[in-house]
């Protein structure tokens, strides 16, 4: 009370003073004692209703953001399957991809009644081996009945409602196009790991569980693939062939659009292939690919401005004598031949007086520049190594024509693409890329149009080996290359590697049938005439199959066809 | 008045209580919808990645090749440009210049 009283003050002013009311304002302390406490618990009331909405907004919050326990949960964490990612085409058509599928296994202790289960599965699966199954459900064990099941037998057993049953989830890999890219695709073994192809370069990449879902782009066109196919399936026919390959590839930037090896196999199906028929005849067979070697001798020779297209090459000889060989063309030529002659009449002595002018030196780095020598830097397992070779006595004027050097027909076309596109050296690829690829010099841009004019004639000139590729409006030009088997002499090889449209080209396209026989039956459309097949060089059918691919897939290339712009663009306008 | 007082609290708090167990019904029904979508969203994204495979299998080349085969035995191939008309007019002077050429040759 005392120092209560201490605090009041007195003022010395007031004329009157009053006497407090001590009770009164006690009650009213209290009061607003009370009062102060009640504000207190309705604020912690309200912090407490407050937290508790804040739980619940947090908890949607969470649901909403939480991935669901689902399918995805139970069939690719819980279970620990290995993911691989989706490969595409260049228009993103599915090529390979990942589905669930499941094995069908058994757990003995959950079958009541066995003897009814063994009756239901024999009327269901009279095929399957009751004897072991039977054995198998005496001992007890946990076993699989069928693995890799069809949707059917999914169904039907999923319709005996047994228990014991179980659907053991894995993950299989399937390709829709089935055989269409097999050389190039390759396979996955049982448990998800690439084993041959881009399946197994990618490895890694396609198991990349950050990117599952991005698929893999490749350069490759379905539709292109496929006429390709076609065309040369009916080749093989045709001609009685053994086998063929065909590769297409842009000019510019190395991409591959299609690739065909034939014979090929379906990849959804699991066997061993053990026969050297179905490699893949591209990138892995290396051969003596003959006279598209011609098109580099020449080539080479402009580039070194030891010759013009225009140069008369005086007194060629008959037959050359090298060594132990002896060097003649397969028809009687002229003694004088203009180099751009040599390359149309495909006249092996011309090439060989060319090789001597440019001499050894020059010759080994230009192929050593046109990667010709050494393995291809392709995004494929399946790469075949070009065999080893001294530079004998010799070897320049062989080589010159394309004897006595072994190339894969990646690493001839990938050169025929860099001489055509104005002298650049393209590195073939299968993954499409988006940014231009510049690559070194091999030749340059003036030998490079000269060249791409001599191949046209080749085509075109009436002393040329490919008219049959001439297809109006796309320009082909190319050059065809006839040979034996390396080491197999009984074995024939014949080849054209065309480019087109010849003025500014765009695609390379190489054509190679394996001992192909002469087509009685077929009836050429030659220079306007209708023949029948009397003969057997790659004129006659490597090229003819070449012209029936560049009719097709000319316009689904959308090449600026000239007949196009002639008969239907200008009428349009 | 602290009977005033108790009464507000009392209210206020069940007034709260109230609110805060609609939310909590609430969020519930709402966690069940989310749960229920998302399973739906995956089913879906399921039936989608094996709808563009079948789409992909059935029309890629091979098999609609196959099924041109089966309805009929036509080898189709490519048509010269020279051959598309866009104008009956552009056809019939064609085949004029064409007889002309023709009757021409006849008469050398």
């Amino acid at each position: 009370m005392r120092k209560k009283n201490k605090n009041i003050k007195i003022n010395i002013n007031q004329r009157s003073f009053i006497f407090e009311d001590y009770f009164e304002t006690s009650r009213k302390n209290k009061n607003e004692k009370y009062l102060s406490i009640s504000q207190d618990r309705i604020y912690l009331l309200f912090f407490l209703f407050f937290s508790l909405i804040l739980i619940f907004s947090i908890k949607i919050t969470l649901v909403s953001l939480k991935e669901p326990f689902g399918i995805k949960e139970f069939n690719y964490k819980d279970q620990n399957l290995i993911l691989r990612r989706d490969i595409t085409d260049r228009n993103g058509t599915l090529v390979s991809r990942n589905i669930n599928s499941f094995h069908a296994a058994i757990n003995p202790s959950l079958i009541k009644n066995k003897q009814k289960f063994l009756i239901n599965l024999r009327l269901n699966f009279p095929n399957l081996p009751f004897k072991k199954i039977e054995k198998k459900l005496s001992q007890g064990k946990y076993f699989y009945l069928i693995k890799r099941l069809r949707q059917d037998e999914k169904e039907k057993l999923w319709s005996l409602g047994e228990k014991g049953i179980i659907f053991e989830p894995f993950q299989s890999r399937v390709y829709p196009h089935a055989n269409l890219f097999s050389h190039i695709l390759g396979q996955v073994d049982y448990d998800n790991y690439g084993i041959s192809g881009v399946e197994k370069y990618f490895d890694k990449e396609l198991k990349d569980k950050k990117k599952l879902n991005q698929p893999l782009k490749l350069s490759l066109e379905t539709n292109i693939q496929h006429i390709i196919d076609e065309e040369l399936n009916k080749a093989l026919i045709t001609f009685k062939a053994t086998g063929g390959a065909a590769l297409l590839m842009d000019v510019s930037n190395g991409e591959i659009l299609s690739m065909v090896s034939l014979p090929n196999f379906d990849i959804n199906k699991r066997q061993n292939i053990s026969d050297t028929k179905y490699i893949n005849k591209i990138t892995k067979g290396v051969y003596e690919l003959g006279s598209v070697f011609k098109t580099f001798t020449i080539a080479l020779a402009l580039d070194k401005k030891l010759v013009t297209p225009e140069t008369i090459i005086k007194n060629i000889p008959e037959q050359l004598k090298c060594s132990k060989y002896k060097i003649t063309d397969i028809k009687k030529n002229p003694k004088e031949l203009s180099v751009e002659d040599i390359l149309i009449r495909s006249s092996n002595i011309g090439t060989v007086l060319l090789a001597q002018k440019i001499g050894e030196k020059d010759y080994k780095n230009f192929l050593n520049q046109s990667n010709l020598l050494k393995k291809s830097k392709l995004e494929l397992e399946e790469v075949g190594i070009p065999l080893n070779f001294k530079w004998e006595k010799c070897k320049l004027e062989t080589i010159s024509f394309g004897h006595g050097i072994t190339v894969t027909p990646l690493q001839a076309t990938a050169v025929y693409a860099a001489l055509s596109n104005g002298g650049n050296i393209v590195i073939p690829t299968i993954i499409k890329k988006n940014e231009n690829f510049e690559g070194k010099n091999l030749i340059s841009t003036k030998t490079s149009k000269e060249i791409n004019k001599i191949l046209r004639k080749v085509v075109t000139e009436e002393e040329g080996t490919a008219s049959l590729a001439d297809i109006y409006g796309y320009s082909v030009g190319g050059k065809t290359g006839t040979s034996e088997g390396y080491g197999r002499k009984s074995e024939n090889l014949n080849t054209f590697i065309s480019i087109f449209p010849s003025q500014n080209p765009k695609y390379a396209l190489l054509v190679m049938l394996e001992n192909p026989k002469v087509a009685t039956n077929l009836i050429y459309n030659y220079k306007g005439m209708q023949i029948r097949g009397t003969r057997n060089e790659a004129g006659w059918n490597s090229v003819y199959t070449a012209g029936k691919i560049i009719k097709k897939i000319g316009p689904i290339l959308a090449i600026n066809n000239e007949e196009f712009l002639e008969h239907v663009a200008k009428k349009s306008n | 008045m602290p009977k005033t007082k108790l009464i507000i609290t009392i209210i206020i708090f069940s007034i709260l209580l109230s609110i805060t167990s609609i939310i909590k019904t609430q969020t519930r029904i709402v966690e069940k919808k989310i749960i229920t979508l998302q399973n739906k969203l995956i089913n879906l994204e399921k039936d989608l990645h094996e709808t563009q495979l079948d789409f992909d299998y059935l029309t890629s080349p091979v098999n609609l090749s196959n099924r041109i085969n089966q309805i009929a035995l036509i080898d189709y191939e490519p048509l010269d440009f020279s051959k598309i008309y866009l104008k009956l007019s552009d056809f019939i002077e064609t085949k004029e210049k064409l007889t002309f050429k023709k009757e021409n040759e006849k008469k050398k």
